[in-house]
C-alpha cells in the first residue's frame, strides 16, 4: 500500500465574490522513498493541495471532500491533537522562505532541539547532540559553533538547510517541500536539490516537491503531476513526461522554457493568460488557451485516462471521456 | 572602432554602511560595451552588482568613480538639460510590474505622460501614438482607458514595455523583466522583446539571474561575481566553452529540462562572501574548487583567452589565474 493516498481531494475557498475551487478533485499516490513533483503555475492549486494534506488550510478555505490516507489512516478524520502529533513526527514541511519560518531571537540549535523535545522525552544534552548530527547531515559546516548562532547569521541557503534539518529531526516518512529553492541563487539551488535527493537515498523518506520550475522537476523528481486551475491534467514518470508530454498545457509549459542545449529563435509560448479563478472556463479548464481546442472541450470536462505505463492525461485528444459540465 | 551605444569605463559604486566607516563594494571597476542592435546579457547571483550596474548605466544613481558613455558622450559631463534629453533615449523595464505602474493612472495616461515630457508632438498625435504602442505590445484599443489593477502580471509588463517605447528610445535596460511572471507568460514577454528589438532596431542590456533566459535573449554575455566581471564572450561560447570556474559552476547548476541529462555538477561549497569585506586576491577564491596559492593574494585581470580577437564580438575575456599564461 502506498505511503500517501490522496483520493478526490477538494479544497474550496469561500470568498465574498464567490467560491474558488482551488483544488477540485485530485487523486494520486506517493510511495515510500519516492520523490513526486507537483508542478503548476499560479492558481494551479499545487500549494493548497499540499496544505490540505497537512491540514493547514485556513479560513476562508476548507477541505470539502475526499480523503488523505497516510500510513493507513485518513488524515481528514483525525482530531486536532492527533494531527499535531503526526505533523513533525511522521510528516514535515519545508517552505519557500526559510528566513520567515524561524524565530529570529532564538538560537538555531535551540529551535531544532525544541522540535525534538516537543515530540520525544529526551534530555537537553541528547537533544543537543542530535541537533548537531542533523546539522552535519544537511551539510552545515562548523556545526559545533553554528549551533549557538542566531538565524540572521545564516545565509538563505544555510537557513534552508536548517529548515530541512528541523524537518528531519524526528525521521518523518514524508517531507512536503513547497518551492524549497525558489528564493535561492542557482548555485545554492543545486546544492539543496542534491541534498534532498541524498536524504531520500539515506533515510528512505518520501518527498512531495511542489514547484513551478520544470527544470527542478527534471533534476530531482521520479514522477510528476501537472496541475492547472485545481485539476491534475497529466501524470507520468519524469523521463516519460519530458519525452512524450501529452497534454497541450504540458507541451506548452515545456515549450515556454528556453532550452539550454539548443538555440531557438522563438519560444513556443502558450497564448493568453491564466483565467481569474472565479471565471474558470466550462468544460476543459484549458480550453480557452488550448491551440488544439475542439468543440467537445467547451462543455465536457475531460477525465484522467491511462495512455501508457504510469502515464495518465486528462484531454479529449486521447479519446473522449468525462462529464458534461453542469454550467455548459 | 566598434559602434557602441553604451560603454562603461572602470565603473565603481560603493554604498556607505550606516553607523560604520565600512562600505558595500557593489560594483568594483567594470568595463562593458554594448554594440548597436545587440543584446548584452549581464548575469550573476544576488549581490553580484548586476542591478546596481543597470541603475548606474541610466544614471539613476551616481557612480563613485568611472564613466558611463552613451553614444560616446560621458553622462557625468552633461548639464542637467542635456542629461534629460539623453534620458529619453534610455529606458528601463523593471522586474515587478505591480510596483512600477501608477495605480491611479489609466493606461492612456501612463503612456502619454513620457511623451508630454520628452516629445514635441500635438495632443492628437500623442493619442494616435498610444494606439500604435498598444498594438505594438499586443494589447488592444479597448485597454486604453483601463487601470493597472485590471490587468494580469504579463499584461502589466506589456504596459511597462509600451511606456518605455513611448519616447522612442534607442537603448533599454531590462532588469529581470520576466522573473515575476508565470512560465507560460514569461515566454510571451521574451518573444515580444525580441520582436520589438528586430522591428525597432533596439539595443538591450538584459540583466537576469536566469541563465536560460539570458542565453535565449543575448548575443554576448558578461558574468559578474562580487562587483566584477569574471568572464565575457559570445553567448554560445559562454555556454559551450566556459573558462572561469564560477561560470562553469553557474552553467552546470542550471536545472536542465531533460531528466536524462542529470549531470555531475561543478559543485561550489560555501556562500557568496560579504560585499563589505571582500576576500583578498581573487574574490572567488573562497569558493573556487581550483584555488591556488597565488589566488589568495593576487587579483586576476580580465584578459583575452586563446589569442587576440579581431572584433569585440569574437572576444572571450576571462579573469582567472588558471587561464593566465603568466
Amino acid at each position: 500500500m502506498a505511503l500517501l493516498q490522496v483520493t478526490d481531494l477538494k479544497t474550496h475557498f469561500f470568498g465574498r465574490r464567490g467560491v474558488t475551487k482551488a483544488v477540485d478533485g485530485i487523486s494520486f499516490d506517493l510511495e515510500r522513498g519516492e520523490i513526486l513533483g507537483i508542478v503548476g503555475e499560479s492558481g494551479s492549486g499545487k500549494s493548497v493541495a499540499s496544505l490540505s494534506i497537512m491540514r493547514l488550510v485556513d479560513h476562508p478555505g476548507r477541505v470539502v471532500g475526499g480523503s488523505v490516507h497516510f500510513e493507513g489512516r485518513d488524515l481528514l478524520k483525525l482530531g486536532r491533537e492527533e494531527m499535531r502529533t503526526l505533523r513533525g513526527r511522521r510528516m514535515s514541511m519545508v517552505f519557500q522562505e526559510p528566513g520567515t519560518s524561524m524565530n529570529p531571537v532564538l538560537k538555531v540549535g535551540f529551535q531544532i532541539a525544541e522540535a525534538i523535545r516537543s515530540h520525544e522525552r529526551v534530555s537537553n544534552q541528547e537533544a543537543r547532540e542530535r541537533t548537531m548530527d542533523l546539522m552535519e547531515l544537511v551539510g552545515i559546516p562548523d556545526a559545533k559553533r553554528r549551533i549557538d548562532q542566531y538565524p540572521h547569521q545564516f545565509s538563505g541557503g544555510m537557513l534552508q538547510r536548517l529548515m530541512i534539518a528541523m524537518g528531519l529531526a524526528l525521521s518523518p516518512s514524508l517531507i512536503i517541500a513547497d518551492e524549497p529553492v525558489t528564493a535561492l541563487d542557482v548555485t545554492i539551488q543545486a546544492q539543496i536539490l542534491d541534498l534532498l535527493r541524498d536524504l531520500r537515498d539515506t533515510t528512505d523518506a518520501a518527498v512531495l516537491l511542489i514547484t513551478h520550475d520544470m527544470g527542478v522537476v527534471a533534476e530531482t523528481c521520479d514522477r510528476v503531476i501537472v496541475m492547472y486551475l485545481g485539476k491534475i491534467v497529466e501524470e507520468a514518470p519524469v523521463a516519460e513526461l519530458f519525452d512524450h508530454p501529452k497534454h497541450p498545457y504540458t507541451q506548452g509549459l515545456l515549450g515556454s522554457i528556453p532550452k539550454i542545449d539548443e538555440k531557438q529563435e522563438w519560444l513556443a509560448a502558450i497564448p493568453g493568460t491564466i483565467p481569474n479563478p472565479l471565471e474558470v472556463p466550462t468544460g476543459c479548464r484549458f480550453s480557452n488557451r488550448c491551440p488544439q481546442v475542439m468543440d467537445v472541450c467547451h462543455h465536457v470536462s475531460p477525465e484522467l485516462q491511462v495512455v501508457g505505463p504510469g502515464h495518465r492525461v486528462a484531454c479529449h485528444l486521447y479519446g473522449e471521456t468525462g462529464t458534461v459540465d453542469a454550467d455548459a | 572602432m566598434p559602434d557602441a551605444v553604451m560603454e562603461t569605463r572602470h565603473l565603481v559604486k560603493q554604498f556607505p554602511v550606516e553607523g560604520s566607516r565600512d562600505v558595500v563594494h557593489a560594483v568594483s571597476g567594470v568595463d562593458l560595451i554594448v554594440l548597436r542592435g545587440e543584446t548584452l546579457g549581464l548575469v550573476g547571483e544576488s549581490g553580484c552588482g548586476k542591478t546596481t550596474m543597470g541603475r548606474l548605466v541610466l544614471r539613476l544613481i551616481e557612480p563613485t568613480a568611472g564613466e558611463v558613455l552613451i553614444e560616446g558622450r560621458d553622462l557625468g559631463a552633461l548639464s542637467k538639460r542635456e542629461l534629460r534629453r539623453v534620458r529619453s533615449e534610455l529606458q528601463i523595464i523593471f522586474q515587478n510590474p505591480f510596483a512600477s505602474l501608477n495605480p491611479r493612472m489609466s493606461v492612456e495616461e501612463i503612456l502619454r505622460r513620457p511623451m508630454e515630457i520628452h516629445l514635441r508632438i500635438s495632443a492628437a498625435e500623442r493619442s494616435r501614438r498610444v494606439g500604435l504602442l498598444l498594438e505594438q505590445v499586443g494589447l488592444r484599443e479597448e485597454h486604453r482607458n483601463r487601470f493597472p489593477h485590471e490587468f494580469s502580471g504579463g499584461q502589466r509588463q506589456r504596459i511597462a514595455i509600451a511606456r518605455a517605447l513611448a519616447v522612442e528610445p534607442k537603448f533599454l535596460v531590462l532588469d529581470e523583466p520576466t522573473s515575476a511572471l508565470d512560465v507560460s507568460v514569461q515566454a510571451q514577454i521574451l518573444n515580444l522583446l525580441k520582436r520589438l528589438q528586430r522591428d525597432l532596431g533596439l539595443t538591450y542590456l538584459f540583466i537576469s539571474h536566469d541563465l536560460s533566459a539570458v542565453r535565449h535573449m543575448s548575443d554576448r554575455i558578461a558574468v559578474m561575481y562580487l562587483g566584477k566581471v569574471v568572464e565575457t564572450s559570445a553567448s554560445e561560447t559562454l555556454f559551450n566553452d566556459p573558462q572561469h570556474p564560477y561560470t562553469k559552476a553557474l552553467v552546470s547548476a542550471i536545472p536542465v529540462t531533460n531528466p536524462r541529462l542529470r549531470r555531475e555538477r561543478v559543485r561550489l561549497t560555501g556562500d557568496i562572501p560579504s560585499p563589505i569585506h571582500l576576500p583578498k586576491g581573487c574574490a572567488f577564491h573562497t569558493r573556487c574548487p581550483f584555488v591556488m596559492d597565488r589566488c589568495r593574494t593576487e587579483g586576476p585581470v580580465l584578459q583575452e583567452t586563446g589569442g587576440s580577437a579581431s572584433h569585440l564580438v569574437e572576444s572571450h575575456l576571462v579573469s582567472c589565474h588558471l587561464v593566465d599564461p603568466a
